[in-house]
């Protein structure tokens, strides 16, 4: 099995002259739970479906399981399930025929497992895709996503348009079905609360680059907020991986990545009388990658 | 990639299309049947209930070749099936297969319902249907791919079968429109199978059906909205109109008036000396380009009609003996110093009894005879010879009248005479030829070759007069159709075009017009060799079919004069390539364009009527209906084109 389930590698997209992705370098390890972070039009979609073979990209490289994406691109689709956003299927079928036709397509499929996990989503044959719920819907295009035991599942957005309850529900079903099989899963998302308890791995894009990637533990532990009250002399922009800063009255909080004793005694020296140090959540975290000011406001200030 | 399955969804997904298609396609068929049933002819069904859904079937399989795709196509739903491990290209090339196949299993199905009920009752098929049953399977063909190519590109049903069916009549039309050498393309093209028209809907189809397959690969999407597609087809409808309009309506009317329908009827159009007159009755006066008729008809003055009392007429006539003029309508008009005299050959025939119920003339008489006018329009008898040893009473009759200059060529059956008319319009005979026209006849060599016609030898006529009336006498006397054919066709007009030293001549048939050069000539023969071709356009051929070769059509000084019914055209034959210069045409179909004349400023004065039939309730309690016709008439003064 290859160590790297995604390996991109300098990969340029544009939509005529409109550059979504410019330059992304990702990789994937394989059986993990990656969370793709971005906002929406960040360039998730469009990554993916360029990983799918589904488009051309202007440069750059991706390999999947060790295949060359647009090279092999269906050597590659039949290794991985795939749902996309709001996904939309033949409402004239039933879930019965639906299921039938998409095996057609894969040498491998399972479908006495896809029978199990027929009842396991609390699905019925009979139902026409077009009767059922959101919910259902979602359950249905994972079930088609894995029915031939995919090394790699890309879930683009899957729970999207999704109520609380039927979020929660499908992530469950995620969790259950995919964790304990060491199957590589990529979920993109720009909703952080979802990916945070299943994400082992975490990528931010951002402005067709990924602003950072790694172990979701390691970047929880590696941003910090620091709250103090500043010198007037005080120039934070010098701090390296400096992500935002904001003030408050007399006092400034100061988001810094990579954090360590060095940087807090750069922080410490610019402070009137010390500070107070806070890890972040994921959600803030992301705040901080995506729309942090990195100092820039107030050295204009 | 399991193609049963592919295949099975495929079918289940057109199934509700497939099912309303075959409804409306059968419902004409089947109710012929019932029909038939009921009148105890059995239950099949032929004809028109047949051709009906055959043409309807074009329609619809463009439906179906939308219906096939738009489920796959939809914006959000392509990724779904496209992030399958299938080749977007075979998955596409599936689809277009299973939806052809079953869009020819609805529109065969009507057919094949007429083929077996017809075969099971006895009934045969016309080779004509059957031609025009594979003319529309084949634009069927071509309008599945089409629009197939465009839901492949629009991704909505509506807009794409909209402009399918618009690219579709573009290239169904446009070959015929545009003046194609395309020899075997021809008004009545769905009747006939023709290459050309096989190989646009064939060429066509497999062309949309390659782009369609790279289109959905490559994700192409071409975005439409409604008002968009309304004004391009609004357009297009524009466009298309001034190409109609300038097919049909480039030569400029000047003026028109209606005439009495009775002379209209009647219809030709004489030039006698400087003066046209209609019906042989009034004067045309077309001064400032305006239509005046001047009524030159007044009773004969006592002495006139002392005058043509006194005179002998020249045959009495006996009592069996019918009298048929030649020309019927046209005049042959000389003038001498002041006095204008006419010429007609009077022939008289039997009816001799062929059959049980049918009889066939026996001409037995035949004069030449000069006429002067006298009081504008009454003809005071001269002088006749008789040429009744020219007729072979074994022979079809027909017969020609030619003058060139004082001399008057007579024309009958394989027979010519040379007349002179003397200076107080007598008659007198040159010479006698029985079976003079032997050597002419109306060979179609071949193209690359030089041919050769036996000179008409007349002596004291000109070199290029003889070449002309060789050429008329061959093509247009010595005719296929000679009996059909109009008085002017020979009388009047000429097929030779002389420019200088150049003669060439050009020959009509329903395909187009083909040009000829006169290469050399000498006391024997004049040597002849094609030159060019201009076949006629589809809308030339449209509402009235141009034109069979007894349809009446000149030349004059460098221009083609062809009309029939409906329309006028006028060509440029002294081109490089024979040029269409301008067309009249009047869409009513009771419109019949009966002569017309071209004046000495060059405008064209046309004579037409309009027939409409009337049905009444009789008032004989015998008949149930009563008909009638209300005739127009009218006279228009064209503009001629350059």
């Amino acid at each position: 099995m290859t160590i790297t389930a995604i390996e991109i590698k300098d990969l340029h997209f544009s939509y005529g002259r409109k550059k979504v992705l410019t330059g992304v370098d990702l990789d994937v390890p394989a059986g993990s739970i990656f969370g793709f972070l971005g906002r929406n039009g960040a360039g998730k979609t469009t990554l993916i479906k360029t990983l799918l073979g589904l488009q051309k990209p202007s440069g750059g490289k991706g390999t999947i399981l060790g295949l060359d994406c647009f090279e092999n691109a269906l050597e590659v689709r039949k290794r991985i399930g795939y749902m996309a956003e709001d996904q939309q299927m033949y409402g004239w079928m039933r879930v019965g025929q639906i299921i039938n036709w998409v095996a057609g397509f894969y040498p491998n499929w399972d479908m006495t497992f896809t029978n199990k996990l027929v009842d396991i989503l609390r699905l019925s044959k009979n139902t026409k895709v077009k009767a059922l719920s959101k919910g259902q819907n979602s359950s249905l295009a994972l079930l088609l996503a894995l029915g031939h035991h995919p090394e790699l599942v890309i879930l683009d957005d899957p729970t999207l348009g999704l109520d609380p309850i039927a979020r929660k529900d499908f992530l469950r079903h995620v969790i259950e079905l995919l964790q304990s099989n060491n199957v590589t899963v990529f979920f993109s998302s720009h909703l952080l609360y979802e990916i945070e308890p299943v994400a082992d791995h975490i990528a931010i894009l951002d402005g067709g680059v990924i602003r950072k990637t790694g172990k979701t533990e390691d970047l929880r532990d590696s941003v910090r907020k620091f709250l103090l009250n500043p010198k007037p002399e005080a120039d934070f922009s010098h701090i390296p991986g400096l992500l935002d800063v904001m003030h408050s009255g007399e006092s400034v909080s100061v988001t810094v990545e990579d954090c360590t004793d060095e940087k807090r005694d750069q922080l410490k020296l610019f402070s009137q009388n010390g500070f107070t140090e806070t890890a972040l959540n994921l959600d803030e975290i992301f705040e901080a990658y995506v729309i942090g000011n990195k100092g820039q406001q107030l050295a204009a200030g | 990639m399991k193609t049963g399955r592919i295949i099975h969804q495929q079918i289940m997904q057109l199934k509700w299309h497939f099912l309303a298609c075959l409804g409306l396609l059968m419902t004409l068929p089947i109710e012929e049947a019932i029909i038939n049933l009921k009148d105890g002819e059995g239950f099949y069904a032929s004809g028109l209930s047949l051709g009906i859904p055959v043409m309807a079937g074009t329609l619809l399989a463009g439906l179906i070749a939308c219906g096939n795709v738009q489920a796959d196509l939809d914006e959000r739903r392509h990724i779904f099936w496209r992030s399958k491990p299938v080749g977007a290209k075979s998955f596409i090339a599936l689809k277009y297969m299973v939806g052809l196949f079953m869009a020819f299993l609805v529109i065969s199905a009507p057919v094949l319902f007429g083929l077996i009920s017809s075969k099971v009752h006895g009934e045969k098929f016309d080779r004509a249907f059957v031609a025009l049953i594979i003319n529309f399977q084949l634009i069927s063909l071509l309008t599945y791919s089409v629009c197939f190519f465009c839901n492949a590109l629009v991704r909505k049903t509506a807009q794409a079968w909209l402009i399918g069916m618009a690219i579709v009549c573009f290239l169904l039309l446009v070959p015929f429109v545009l003046p194609f050498r395309f020899k075997d393309i021809s008004g009545d093209f769905l009747l006939i199978a023709s290459t050309v028209y096989i190989a646009i809907t064939v060429g066509a189809s497999l062309a949309a059906f390659i782009v369609s397959l790279f289109a959905v690969n490559h994700n192409w999407h071409l975005q439409t909205n409604l008002k968009g597609l309304l004004w391009t087809g609004a357009t297009m409808i524009f466009l298309a109109m001034l190409l109609f309009t300038r097919q049909v309506a480039n030569i400029k009317v000047l003026d028109e008036i209606e005439i009495d329908a009775e002379h209209a009827y009647i219809g030709s159009l004489n030039r006698i000396s400087d003066s046209v007159l209609l019906a042989s009755t009034f004067e045309v006066d077309t001064n400032n380009q305006k239509i005046q008729l001047v009524n030159s008809f007044s009773p004969p003055s006592e002495a006139l009609q002392k005058q043509r009392q006194g005179i002998q007429p020249f045959y009495t006539r006996e009592k069996d003996h019918y009298p048929e003029p030649f020309p019927r309508y046209s005049v042959v008009s000389y003038c001498i110093g002041e006095q204008l005299y006419t010429f007609r050959l009077n022939s008289y025939y039997i009816r001799e009894k062929v059959g049980k119920n049918s009889w066939a003339p026996k001409y037995k008489k035949a004069y030449i005879c000069s006429y002067r006018l006298a009081e504008g329009i009454y003809r005071v008898p001269v002088s006749a010879l008789d040429l009744a040893d020219c007729i072979d009473e074994k022979k079809a009759w027909k017969a020609g009248l030619r003058q060139i200059d004082d001399k008057l060529i007579i024309f009958i059956q394989d027979s010519f005479a040379v007349i002179q008319i003397k200076a107080d319009g007598s008659l007198e005979l040159v010479e006698k030829r029985i079976n003079g026209l032997k050597g002419y006849s109306r060979h179609l060599s071949d193209r690359e070759k030089i041919f050769k016609i036996p000179m008409m030898s007349i002596d004291g006529v000109e070199l290029n007069e003889r070449v002309k009336l060789t050429v008329d006498v061959n093509y247009g006397y010595h005719h296929f159709y000679s009996s059909w054919r109009s008085d002017n066709l020979f009388c009047e007009n000429t097929h030779v075009d002389i420019d200088g030293d150049k003669i060439s001549f050009c020959l009509l048939d329903e395909g187009g017009i083909q040009r000829y050069d006169v290469v050399k000539w000498d006391e024997e023969y004049i040597y002849c060799k094609f030159r060019d071709e201009r076949p006629f356009t589809f809308l030339e051929q449209m509402f009235s079919l141009v034109t069979t070769d007894n349809d009446p059509w000149f030349l004059q000084d460098g221009k083609l004069y062809v009309y029939e019914n409906q329309k006028l055209m006028v060509f440029d034959i002294r081109s490089n390539s024979i040029r269409k210069l301008g067309h009249f045409e009047r869409l009513r179909e009771d419109y019949r364009i009966r002569d017309i004349e071209v004046l000495d400023n060059g405008d064209i004065l046309l004579c037409a009527e309009t027939e409409k039939r009337i049905i009444t309730k009789s008032p004989d309690p015998n008949r149930k209906y009563d008909d009638y016709f209300i005739r127009k008439g009218y006279l228009s003064l064209l503009k001629n084109p350059e």
